[in-house]
């Protein structure tokens, strides 16, 4: 499936370098699952107070990106820096700067969240009380404090998210990476993540997220990037990317960029299969 | 959250862990974390009620093997041959903690959901791999006691304190040859199989395990010939490959002081081979699974070795060793064993085991 790639868009890097050193700096990383070959190259340089929209089809390795950057897949080529620290070298303290919502819900969920995230608070070296007073206040901001003595186990799906997204920001982080985040959310709760999400990055710090809903990312981002096929196909914010394809909104950009116009046929033939006898 | 005594008892030795360059506090809190979460797996059915409910599965497991525990303690009392007796002992509690650390080792040990959750947070690995190592530690430690407190106790009134230190010194030998065993047995299943592949495998393995071990207690059985009452025994060169006969030698040679050479040579062997087993643990096989483990996600390398032998087996359930009633007590038999994890695979043990025909 060698698709026609319309043009390499805008290397918005040139204007940006202008913002000094880059918090998280990707070169030439690639990865391969067995003979799978996930990412092609990747090179990206992401600047401080940036929101990052990451996208890309179903299994273009945005998470899998994630994932290296945060040293839970081994394996890539390449060369990763953030904070200025390469993350092959073993170092564990750029990731006191780091927080990260996981795209599947992991957590010990034979925890209460009081227990959950008192213990992840503690994994950053945060007192006791300090976190347990911030976690009950985040839960409370989010409409779950009624279940903050609760298993998680016994939690819906959106509020699984919520613990989630509040542990990630326990520590105070100055880098987010976000997989997914709305994931699960009611519209109520996405406005408020939305506005958090701009507050934080108006604050400095930087956030790398990567949705699958086109117009929040379209809304926040500062820059958005896209990959497909293990390359970054399109880089630059939102007015520059929809300059160069001249269509309107992300989800048109979306479909021209990854070559994508048979949304139509196939959605027939879907019904003509389930239709067979 | 609850504060274990075994993590008071540890406080006292933190300046060792500190000298070993781990973040004692830190890994103290991960080994209170897991010690609450085994005491926690309930069926998920419960799992709505809000906060602690005290029904509590690892203890209720306990309780199981504290009752075979008892059963191993009066066999101390009966009148026999201490060689004899001590064979019978093992060789239950051998199989009681293989079998349960070869169906929880996997969560200890491969758990992909651990390191999801600790390694983006600033906790260095070698931290984690000793909470990791502890938690085993004492999780089998817990195992053993419970199995073989009352058997120490029984042989301590009955056979004084040097019993009870043979004993106790023999269960840590023990402890560590299962675990050498069960690794090996992972690291096995691992070069032919995937991952997601391994809990399937591990319940094949406990029943062939079970399938071993029956044969291996005629076996033992057949040391000795029961006959008028007397316990009549002939050394035989097959005796040495039994480890029961290895850690019973140790009782007759100082207890009850028949020192003969037969008895001398297993008791060297007690002594030789979990020492040789536990030195390969460290230096061989502890760095297989740490190389092992990076790879264990990039399943899509292996699936393709392994799908020919897959292929052969699939959809074919071991039907050939279980009866039809014997497999509706496999299914539907409740999940008290299994403190470790949630996906259980090692009630088959508890239904191995009840109608487990008495080979003696
Ligand atoms: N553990 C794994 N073993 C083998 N292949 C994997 C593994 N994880 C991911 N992959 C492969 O890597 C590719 C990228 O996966 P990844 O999860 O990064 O996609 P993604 O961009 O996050 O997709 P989505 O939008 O669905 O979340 C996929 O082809 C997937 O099959
Ligand atoms: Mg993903």
């Amino acid at each position: 499936m060698n698709l026609n790639i319309p043009f390499m868009v805008i290397t918005a890097g040139d204007a940006m370098n202008t913002k000094g050193e880059a918090v998280v700096s990707i070169r030439n990383l690639a990865m391969s699952y067995g003979a799978n070959q996930v990412l092609r190259g990747i090179n990206l340089n992401v600047f401080q107070g940036e929101i990052i929209g990451y996208i890309g089809p179903n299994g273009a390795g945005k998470s899998t990106t994630v994932k290296i950057i945060l040293g839970l897949v081994d394996g890539f080529k390449g060369q990763i820096k953030v904070l200025g620290e390469d993350i092959a070298s073993g170092g564990i303290e750029y990731k006191r700067k780091i927080g990260y919502v996981p795209e599947t819900a992991e957590v010990y969920d034979t925890l209460t969240a009081h227990e959950y995230l008192t213990f992840i608070g503690e994994m950053y070296g945060l007192d006791f009380r300090l976190v347990d007073r911030k976690a009950q206040k985040l839960m409370a901001l989010f409409d779950i404090a009624d279940v903050y003595h609760a298993r998680i186990a016994s939690y819906s799906k959106g509020m699984k998210q919520k613990l989630l997204i509040i542990s990630s920001l326990l520590h105070n982080p100055d880098i987010l990476f976000f997989d997914e985040p709305l994931s699960g959310l009611d519209a109520n709760s996405v406005m408020v993540f939305k506005e958090i999400m701009t507050d934080l990055a108006a604050q400095g710090k930087t956030i790398f997220y990567s949705s699958h809903i086109m117009d929040v990312v379209e809304k926040i981002s500062s820059r958005i990037v896209l990959i497909n096929n293990g390359q970054i196909v399109a880089d630059g914010s939102f007015d520059q990317l929809s300059q160069k394809c001249r269509e309107g909104s992300l989800e048109e950009i979306f479909n021209q960029l990854t070559g994508f116009n048979r949304h139509k046929e196939i959605a027939d033939e879907f019904i003509a299969v389930l239709g067979e006898a | 959250m609850k504060d274990f005594t075994i993590l008071k008892l540890l406080d006292r030795f933190d300046f060792l862990f500190k000298k070993m360059g781990v973040d004692y506090p830190i890994m103290r809190r991960i080994l209170q974390v897991q010690l609450t979460m085994d005491e926690r797996r309930v069926p998920t059915i419960l799992t709505n009620q809000k906060k602690t409910r005290s029904s509590n599965s690892f203890k209720s497991s306990l309780i199981t093997y504290g009752i075979l525990g008892f059963f191993i303690g009066l066999l101390m009392l009966v009148p026999f041959p201490l060689f004899y007796k001590m064979n019978l002992a093992f060789g239950l509690i051998i199989f009681m903690v293989m079998a349960t650390m070869i169906s929880d080792f996997s969560t200890v040990l491969l758990d992909v959901k651990d390191k999801n959750i600790l390694l983006p947070r600033p906790v260095d690995a070698r931290t984690v791999n000793t909470a990791k190592l502890l938690h085993i530690v004492i999780y089998l430690f817990t195992i053993t006691m419970s199995i073989s407190g009352l058997a120490l106790l029984a042989g301590l009134y009955k056979y004084g304190v040097a019993f009870t230190l043979i004993f106790m010194f023999e269960l840590v030998l023990i402890c560590c040859l299962v675990v050498f065993f069960t690794s090996i047995l992972y690291m096995a299943i691992l070069s032919f199989f995937d991952g997601e592949k391994l809990k399937d495998m591990i319940n094949y393995i406990q029943i062939l395990l079970s399938v071993f071990m029956l044969v291996g207690f005629q076996f033992m059985g057949r040391i000795f010939n029961l006959t008028h009452l007397t316990v009549a025994f002939h050394p035989a060169w097959w005796h040495f490959l039994i480890p029961t006969t290895w850690f019973a030698a140790p009782f007759s040679l100082f207890i009850e002081r028949n020192s003969s050479q037969y008895f001398t040579a297993l008791s060297l062997l007690a002594l030789i081979v979990p020492t040789t087993a536990t030195v390969l643990y460290m230096t061989l096989v502890i760095p297989y699974f740490e190389g092992k483990l990076q790879k264990l996600n990039s399943s899509s390398m292996r699936a393709k070795k392994g799908a020919a032998v897959r292929e052969k087996y699939s959809g074919r359930p071991p039907t050939c060793f279980a009866s039809a009633g014997r497999k509706r007590l496999f299914i539907n038999s409740p999940r008290i064993c299994c403190p470790m994890k949630e996906n259980s695979s090692c009630s088959c043990i508890h239904n191995w085991l009840s109608p487990w025909p008495c080979p003696f």
